[in-house]
């Protein structure tokens, strides 16, 4: 856990409660019945409902009560506390159930003195009693929102941290999925870089903070009273106990999620259990939620990416408090800009499909919904629906589906009956003889289906009962006889929302299934939802075709044309990438990792290639084809798969190995750049120990990650004591680790290393850094010497062996196992260009090799 | 003028026969990085065994977390060797068959060092 981890644990609004629930075998909260003194205790579940267990705090601190008073009969009993009346001098009593003050005679009323903590004080509206919790309070699940804060007891200090906030989970899905990994990249440091500012004095603080923004930076701002003593009464919050600044307004989101807005027991629309609640609510509104809707209907193009920004890292509950009109104009824009992809710094087709969900899914007249679909953009005069289904890729094509069929089996639209359906005509019948199957991977059916204007068009062919009996030769000559059914096909119309009911039997592998519609004979659907299918068939009939065939579509003259009006060709000329485009692009690429950027390629090498692919050399043309073919693969499936990656890598490589054909048809500069570019390309997909590095030279990395998420404060300190000594650290793109001594003697080195290492790496050529820094900075020379870089290497694979010791991981034998192989494959490179001469070397590395 | 690199005696007194018997003896008892300093001491016989190092598969794609031996072999030529035009040509050499980024990389680290800079 890295500090910023630790803080965020501590800051938790529900924190006390699970650990409560974690650590007390009882599960029970003891109470005492405060007038009677009757024990009892309460389900710590059951607990939790503020409305039947009210607690007294905010009231007690309203009023400045001392005193607890209560009716004198025991049946129906009410509780109050004293309100002075300062025109005339005089009280109101307040009843601590409604808060309202009522006229009633002190005379009327016994009283108890207020002893406890205010927090340790709640009305049972069951029982109608005020009960006072017997638990300390750091021990009782949830009370008010202050804590005790004890700086000794959270382990962090004053300065600057890492906060890896693309990891946590956002309304959207974790972001840091292997899916998003190359969108990662945008996220810069410094938006990750947090002020922090801690007080060194104990003290009571407020678990709800002040929120703001000041120069440039969001504030969090956790207001305390400094005491002594574990808990004061009244939190006058003058003073700062904690302060946050934050670069990024994502991170400040994702902060405020993860310790306040998407903790279970607070309620963002509906959260009245204190006034401060309220108050941060406000605050967060005018900081965040106002302004983004300023931004959303401010039609500028700039202010649309900032509000899409913000609606990444927002919850639902805030979400849900945005008017339909407003995310309308959000998926409004996204169809004007057409650009979606995910290739921002939030996932921008995620956000819209989310978007959409929610419309569809508050709008109460779900007619309202589908018609609003089927109005035209100004895109070729499609419809919304047309035009979101063609944009929307892999995974959330699956999920627009979904949501479309959802919603229509809401609607109107499924209105079976002619007489009663406006959109059924006799040209779209509502039974539709339609079967489908799969077989070998690929799918057939006896429909071709297209929607090239309003409606869509469906032919369907379908036997007639008929029969009719051939002859043919069988040349071997004699003849043959075939009996065969007489096929007819029909044309149909249908509006996007006809409904039209398939057989089950008739389709057993339908892609898409409905759940509620389950034991049913036949399932009802949409027009849309049939052509959604049969699309979807195609482009898995190609992955299934491309495993088989791909030999012999390659050989095709006129292969470079396909391409062009191919997919692939579409996304690149629109300035977009395959990883993207593509939303499960590494879902089936288990274990390597990177990948989704390796298997990237360039308008401009496409390009080059498609020249190419009439090469005078045939083989070299046939592989340039292949490897594009596998491309287009990926851009129409929107999958990846391990087999097909495999595949992409070998042709890499037969093409690499023909390069200086490749460099010699350049016919000038820019031709001859676009080459070098491409080769690179090329050698990044082709080179296998890319995909080894992360897990075998640091496979510390598979088990940590990067340092800068795992380790960011021991990171920051090697960095400062590299830098202090005059060493230097070059970051590397791609996955490269390695120390280098100075040039002379007395000169400190370089660590060459890849920004995703992990902190067991850093570790790794820090140990070089220090044992050259021991030697006295020795230079190049140190190169010559055999005995000196052996011990050097063999002291840091020690240190790294020792560290992944006591991580006690479930994989550490694994990790140790390679970190020693590791070490053994450059012991044997050394010694294959020098000779180790220091006998006590070798048998200290043969014991650490046993 | 103070050299980077090291000539060991041993080494630096063999003859041109021995010189390249011994270092063809894998693995070299010496250290084969010592060798490439005396190489390019005497680079008017060794240009070719250099030039062709320089550029070795074994030399320039590194398996490990080492220092490159093509670096080593280029600072070698750079601090031993006293013909301009040679050095000119190595510089070309590298340039022509090292990646981009690994010769960017061996401009930068060979730049602390004033003699070198200037060929860069």
């Amino acid at each position: 856990m890295n500090d910023l981890d630790e803080l965020i644990q501590f800051l938790r609004l529900n924190r006390r409660r699970e650990e409560n629930l974690e650590g007390d075998e009882t599960n029970v909260v003891m109470a005492t019945v405060l007038d009677t003194g009757q024990e009892i205790d309460i389900d710590k579940i059951s607990f939790e409902n503020l409305d039947t267990y009210k607690r007294l705090t905010n009231i007690f601190e309203n009023f400045n009560a001392t005193k607890i008073y209560y009716t004198q009969s025991d049946f129906d009993r009410k509780y109050y506390v004293k309100q002075p009346i300062y025109q005339n001098n005089g009280y109101n009593f307040v009843n601590v159930d409604t808060g309202l003050a009522e006229q009633i005679s002190e005379d009327i009323l016994s009283f108890i003195d207020i002893e406890y903590a205010f927090n340790q004080y709640v009305f049972d509206r069951t029982r109608k009693k005020v009960l006072l919790i017997a638990q300390e309070l750091e021990t009782v699940n949830v009370f008010s929102d202050a804590i005790v804060f004890k700086p000794e007891n959270l382990d962090v200090s004053t300065g600057t941290y890492i906060y890896t906030f693309d990891d946590h989970k956002t309304l959207f899905g974790t972001i840091s999925s292997a899916i998003l990994n190359p969108l990662l990249s945008l996220i810069q440091l410094s938006d990750r870089e947090v002020d922090l500012y801690k007080s060194d004095t104990t003290g009571s603080m407020y678990l709800i903070p002040r929120i703001g923004y000041s120069k440039g930076k969001y504030t969090i701002t956790y207001l305390y009273t400094k005491s002594k003593k574990n808990f004061s009464r009244s939190i006058a919050q003058e003073d700062i106990a904690l302060h946050l600044e934050f670069n990024f307004v994502g991170a400040f989101i994702s902060f405020l999620n993860e310790t306040i807005l998407l903790e279970p027991n607070f309620n963002y629309l509906d959260d009245e259990a204190s006034d401060r609640r309220l108050d941060f609510v406000d605050e967060f509104e005018k900081l965040i939620v106002l302004p983004l809707e300023r931004n959303i209907i401010s039609n500028s193009s700039g202010n649309y990416k900032d509000a899409i920004t913000v609606l990444y890292y927002l919850g639902d509950d805030i979400l849900f408090s945005l008017s339909q009109d407003t995310l309308w104009k959000v998926v409004d824009e996204a169809i004007k800009n057409d650009t979606l992809v995910n290739h921002s710094r939030a996932a921008e087709e995620n956000i819209v499909l989310k978007l959409i969900k929610f419309i569809a899914e508050r709008e109460r007249n779900k007619d309202n919904f589908l018609i609003k679909l089927l109005e035209k953009t100004s895109h070729d005069q499609m419809s919304y629906l047309h035009f979101l289904y063609d944009r929307i890729d892999g995974d959330n094509s699956t999920n627009f589906v979904k949501i479309i069929h959802k919603t229509w089996m809401l609607s109107s639209f499924r209105e079976i009956d002619p007489e009663k359906s406006k959109i059924i005509t006799n040209d779209s019948p509502v039974i539709l003889d339609y079967r489908s199957d799969k077989t070998l991977g690929f799918h057939t059916d006896n429909a071709t289906i297209d929607w090239k204007t309003t409606n869509i068009n469906v032919a369907l062919t379908v036997g007639t009962g008929v029969y009719q009996t051939s002859q043919t030769k069988d040349g071997q000559g004699g003849t043959e006889t075939k009996t065969e059914e007489v096929m007819e096909t029909f044309q149909y119309s249908y509006h996007p929302f006809s409904p039209i009911a398939i057989i089950n039997a008739d389709n057993p592998t339908f892609i898409f299934k409905d759940p509620e519609q389950e034991g049913q004979p036949y399932m009802l659907l949409p027009a849309f939802v049939l052509y959604a299918r049969e699309k979807s068939a195609f482009w898995q009939n190609w992955l299934t075709v491309a495993e088989y065939t791909v030999d012999i579509l390659t050989t095709l003259s006129g292969f470079g044309n396909i391409i062009k009006v191919g997919r692939l060709y579409k996304i690149l000329e629109a300035g977009k990438t395959i990883a993207g485009k593509t939303q499960i692009f590494t879902k089936i690429v288990t274990g390597v990792k990177g990948v989704a950027g390796v298997a990237e390629i360039s308008s401009g090498s496409v390009n080059i290639l498609l020249k190419l692919t009439n090469a005078n050399d045939t083989e070299l043309g046939r592989e340039i084809s292949k490897y594009l073919f596998y491309f287009e693969m990926i851009a129409l499936s929107g999958e990846l798969s391990l087999a097909l990656y495999e595949k992409m890598q070998k042709s890499a490589s037969k093409i690499l190995a023909k390069k200086e054909v490749l460099k010699e048809s350049a016919k000038n500069t820019d031709e001859a750049k676009q080459l070098d570019e491409l080769v690179e390309e090329l050698r990044k997909m082709a080179d296998n120990r890319f995909k080894q590095l992360n897990s075998i030279a640091d496979p510390v990395a598979d088990i940590l990650g990067a340092a800068y998420k795992s380790h960011p404060e021991r990171l920051r300190k090697i960095l400062a004591y590299v830098e202090s000594k005059g060493g230097e650290v070059i970051y590397k793109l791609e996955e490269a680790l390695g120390y280098s001594p100075g040039l002379s003697k007395g000169q400190p080195g370089q660590i060459h290393i890849h920004k995703e290492a992990s902190i067991s790496a850093w570790e790794h050529e820090l140990k070089h850094f220090l044992d050259d820094e021991v030697a006295g900075f020795m230079g190049m020379r140190a190169l010559g010497d055999t005995n000196f870089r052996v011990r050097s290497e063999f002291n840091a694979y020690k240190t790294e062996i020792d560290f992944v010791k006591k991580l006690k991981h479930k994989d550490e034998i694994e990790v140790i196992r390679q970190l020693k192989l590791n070490f053994k494959n450059e012991l044997e490179y050394l010694t294959g260009r020098g000779k180790i001469t220091d006998s006590d070397l070798v048998r200290e590395i043969e014991n650490f090799l046993k | 003028m103070e050299h980077i690199l090291d000539l060991k005696k041993e080494i630096d007194e063999l003859s041109d026969d021995s010189l390249i018997k011994r270092f063809n003896q894998k693995p070299v008892n010496e250290g084969e990085f010592n060798y490439y300093p005396v190489f390019a001491k005497r680079i008017k016989k060794y240009k070719k065994l250099l030039f062709e190092e320089l550029i070795s598969e074994r030399n320039v794609k590194i398996e490990f977390r080492t220092f490159k031996p093509s670096w080593y072999i280029a600072i070698s030529i750079l601090d031993y060797c006293e013909d301009e035009k040679i050095i000119s040509e190595m510089i070309q050499h590298i340039k022509n068959h090292w990646d981009k980024d690994d010769y960017n990389d061996f401009a930068h680290y060979i730049s602390k060092e004033e003699r070198f800079k200037k060929y860069f």
